[in-house]
């Protein structure tokens, strides 16, 4: 028996099509631009932060000055999110699950802390609260300091973090319908019950992400407060407006080391956003599978 | 007499009261103080300090500074967008998930990081220092910073209209032989439009009242380095209160310019655009 | 529970979503709610509930006026279009929810609720799911987890919107005969929407069918398909044919054949409706009318026919009819109707009139063609 030999064809290499080469500069052109203008500046903190060593490192954060600023930026966050969270929660309730007339009135002014500048916010309560002002003059005289104390800080964070937790549930919430609010209401519950039974389970994932974001800016919020401030280190200096003052001093380990603490935050932020996005999507895709 | 009924979900009367209570204390009336003041002034006085030259300078290099940002945003936003959408690669979704940096991360770090970057002794200023190009303490500078916090407004402005976009629409052009560049220019890129406009309408906005990202890098000379943002600030550190008056209410009355044209570009680009 | 609609109006901004509509619903009875999208069925249903508000008019429930009662008072059991299942909570959860929100006065021990919720469980079928979370369910299963959960209450009245829009046909078809059934057992007031006239015939007592926010016909099923009172009527139940002649000596001419209008007036225009069962065809070489399309189709043979004008009729006829010989796509053929629905139109509104067409001219045909001797129903 003799064997055959068989000859195939030789395989032609298909010409690289001009789609391949757009795809390779495209993802190549975006690797760059990431790595330069997002990931440079995060190694940039870090490395700066550490270049003393650990125990500059640890020297910086544990300064008076240092524990002092988180202090304040502590209570500012403890008194915006809970307070924007609520009225946060009710404007969207209203907004999605009841007809207002204005809506898109209302809309605008909530969304107004997030359009305008941060400076100009600030220097509105200076206006209002400042000392050449009549309430700010009166206050003084009965020994309340609104502008260049902690009270007008915490007012401005309140501010310039009062859309946050709103702009998160509106749009989950306008998704979700009425449909089961109105089903629990034809059962018989109303109120808190309603609320707490029906709608806070559906909007957990979106309520959560809405107040990360709103803590994120309330801990990072420069601006505004740096405007209401007064810059009193050990006693009106927020984390930021203490990292400004570090930084312009040139010690820029110290002031690295510090804005290492709100980096790690952010990322934080980032990875509770991404935690909370595959929450969503999984219980979308369950939603939608089946029929 | 007719007795009103009841609406159907619970919940108006105190949701309307606290979000009407919580809308004015901490929008309207500042709002109006603001205003208030800025009317109070006699109109010599606004004009002077509104149009004094320094502010004009302000003006020029913040409105033109934050133009180009938002353009670079564009470009590069629609980039990204899109090789993130359509493209998979190692690394996609950990760029994805830091997209949102410029958010999330306060405008301080941001400014002394872009700072510590770009400076003659930078990583990167160090680099472009022997071919003569200077960023940090330029208007560059200042555009850079801009370009940061403004880039996830036009990325995640696309992003989701490229993801929900019919693929089918493409394949059909081009089995009816238009060639990936026209496909781009006349299918997807109209649908794009409204996106695009929006993102850098939001990046703009951002850019033109950004301090804390920009003033370490700035250099802030006036007339030279100088933002509108700051200027507000130093004014009020002179007490000034007048003044900064006036200039805050040119950039509100900025802002409500660019959101009003942001709403109108919107409409006409669904009108024209959209029949896909 | 007796339900009275009396001069129902409603309308958002310029749009009237229903003019002015009265309507009786009996106790016990099941009464489906009729019609195209868009004409104020679901409205109405979610009125009655104390959904919506309507602009005029009343309801009585068990002849006291509800009309501004809130929804909580009023005891119904509503069932949404998608079901609206509680998707955080599992069946039994869901199923319990309105004895458990109930205040302390009136909530039933816990053991109670216990026994309830599986006796509902029982009744719908779905004993093993009682811990399963709705993504977990079909839709049919959900649309049961929400009826269950809208009879724990004990309501007196059940309000079904659309119930069954969203599921296979089969189901569709199970579900509905099961409705059918349990509503009987119950005996709960009833209605339900819907699009569906198969859905409505097999289910209601009564059909009420709407047009645009008016209330076009009601009455028991066999009455409306026998005697339509207007065109729209006719056309939503059944496969139908409808055309438009002028009476003439008697007769409508349609294109390609004509039609016996009885006591029409002369000259007058008039709608025929001709269900496509109630034509035959035969093989004519003479007609102007041309067969399209023929089919079969179980035991029964649908054709298109096209006429002069080029609209088309839809003819169903038994597949093993001696007629049909000789018939296939593209000859001529003779249309022959056996009974007309007629709607003379007089001062712009269609009156009805059904006309039992005279068999003397399909008889001559079979007894010229010297073929078999199949009769004809």
């Amino acid at each position: 028996m003799s064997t055959r030999v068989i000859h195939l064809p030789k395989l032609e290499r298909t010409a690289i099509t001009s789609e391949q080469v757009l795809r390779v500069v495209l993802i190549t052109t975006t690797v760059i631009v990431m790595t330069l203008f997002f990931i440079m500046p995060l190694v940039v903190v870090f490395v700066n932060a550490f270049r003393g060593g650990l125990g500059a490192y640890t020297a910086a954060l544990s300064h008076p000055h240092t524990l002092a600023a988180i202090k304040l930026t502590a209570i500012a966050v403890l008194v915006s999110v809970p307070l924007n969270t609520l009225l946060g929660l009710g404007a969207a309730w209203l907004v999605t699950r009841h007809k207002v007339p204005g809506r898109s009135l209302l809309l605008t002014l909530i969304d107004m802390p997030f359009t305008i500048s941060p400076i100009v916010s600030g220097l509105m309560f200076v206006l209002i609260f400042g000392s050449h002002s009549l309430l700010g003059a009166w206050l003084i005289e009965h020994g309340i300091r609104i502008v260049f104390a902690v009270p007008g800080i915490i007012l401005a964070t309140t501010f310039v973090t009062f859309p946050f937790v709103v702009r998160e549930l509106i749009p989950v919430m306008d998704s979700l319908g009425s449909d089961e609010e109105l089903a629990g209401v034809s059962l018989g519950a109303w109120g808190w019950t309603l609320f707490r039974k029906i709608t806070l389970p559906n909007i957990r994932w979106g309520l959560l992400y809405g107040i990360i974001l709103c803590t994120a800016r309330a801990i990072g919020e420069f601006g505004a407060v740096s405007v209401v401030s007064g810059h009193i280190r050990g006693r009106t200096n927020t984390i930021p407006l203490h990292i400004e003052v570090l930084f312009n001093e040139y010690q820029t380990t110290a002031a690295f080391a510090v804005a290492s603490l709100l980096t790690f935050f952010a990322l934080v932020t980032l990875i509770a956003k991404e935690i909370v996005m595959r929450q969503v999507h999984r219980k979308n895709d369950q939603d939608s599978s089946v029929s | 007499m007719k007795k009103r009924t009841p609406r159907v979900l619970p919940g108006f009367g105190l949701t309307m009261g606290t979000t009407i209570t919580g809308l004015s204390l901490f929008v309207l009336i500042p709002l109006a103080v603001l205003v208030l003041r800025g009317t109070t002034m006699n109109w010599q006085d606004f004009v002077s300090a509104a149009f004094s030259p320094r502010a004009l300078a302000s003006y020029k290099l913040t409105f033109f500074t934050a133009l180009a940002a938002g353009l670079g945003n564009v470009v590069i936003g629609v980039l990204v967008a899109w090789s993130l959408t359509r493209y998979r690669f190692p690394g996609r979704r950990l760029l994805d998930g830091i997209v949102d940096l410029p958010f999330a991360l306060p405008t301080a770090v941001a400014g002394i990081s872009l700072t510590a970057l770009y400076a003659k002794n930078g990583w990167i200023g160090s680099l472009l220092a022997p071919l003569g190009i200077r960023i940090a303490f330029t208007p560059v500078g200042i555009s850079l910073a801009m370009l940061f916090v403004g880039m996830p407004f036009v990325i995640r402005a696309v992003q989701p209209v490229l993801e929900d976009f019919d693929t089918s629409l493409e394949e059909a052009a081009k089995s009816l032989g238009a060639s990936g560049l026209t496909t781009f220019r006349k299918i997807i890129f109209p649908t794009l439009l409204p996106a695009i406009l929006t993102g850098f309408t939001l990046s703009l906005a951002r850019g033109l009242g950004e301090y804390g990202s920009v003033i370490f890098i700035a250099g802030n000379m006036p007339f030279k380095t100088e933002v509108t943002s700051l200027l507000i600030v130093t004014q009020l550190e002179e007490f000034d209160y007048s003044g900064a008056t006036a200039i805050a209410l040119v950039m509100l009355g900025a802002s409500f310019l660019l959101l009003f044209a942001l709403n109108l570009l919107q409409r006409i680009a669904f009108k024209g655009g959209n029949g896909s | 529970m007796s339900i009275r609609i009396q001069n129902i109006s409603k309308s958002w901004g310029s749009f009237q979503a229903l003019k002015d509509i009265s309507l009786n619903v009996n106790d016990g009875e099941l009464v489906a709610l009729l019609g195209p999208s868009g004409s104020g069925k679901t409205t109405l249903l979610r009125i009655v509930a104390g959904l919506e508000q309507a602009n005029t008019g009343e309801i009585f429930l068990h002849d006291v006026n509800a009309t501004r009662h809130h929804v909580r008072r009023r005891q119904v059991g509503f069932v949404f279009q998608h079901y609206a299942v509680f998707r955080h909570m599992s069946v039994f959860e869901n199923i319990a929810f309105g004895l458990r929100v109930r205040s302390r006065k009136t909530r039933p021990a816990e053991a109670e609720i216990e026994r309830r919720v599986q006796e509902l469980l029982h009744l719908v079928h779905l004993e093993e799911y009682a811990q399963r979370m709705p993504d977990q369910l079909s839709g049919g299963q959900r649309q049961r987890v929400a009826l269950a959960r809208a009879l724990a209450v004990e309501p007196k009245m059940l309000l079904l919107d659309e119930p069954f829009g969203a599921l296979d046909a089969r189901v569709r078809q199970e579900l509905r005969r099961w409705l059918r059934t349990l509503q009987k057992e119950l005996g709960l007031t009833t209605i339900i929407v819907t699009h569906d006239q198969e859905e409505a015939m097999e289910v209601a007592d009564r059909i009420v069918i709407m047009n645009n926010g008016h209330l076009e016909q009601e009455g028991a099923p066999e009455v409306l398909w026998d005697r339509p009172g207007s065109p729209f009527v006719f056309d939503f139940l059944g496969h139908s044919n409808l055309l438009t002649g002028t009476a003439s000596k008697g007769l409508a001419q349609l294109p390609g054949f004509v039609v016996e209008t009885g006591n029409v007036p002369e000259g007058g225009r008039v709608r025929v409706g001709l269900r496509s069962f109630d034509i035959k065809v035969w093989l004519d070489r003479s007609s102007p009318c041309i067969l399209k399309h023929i089919s079969p189709f179980g035991d029964l043979m649908r054709l298109q026919v096209q006429l002069p004008d080029r609209s088309e009729l839809t003819v169903q006829m038994p597949r093993r009819s001696s007629l049909l010989r000789g018939v296939a796509e593209g000859v001529n053929v003779h249309v022959e109707p056996t009974r007309a629905y007629l709607f003379p139109e007089t001062a712009g509104e269609f009156q009805n009139e059904v006309v039992l067409l005279p068999d003397s001219r399909l008889t001559e045909h079979l007894q010229h063609t010297k073929g078999s001797a199949l009769v004809e129903s």
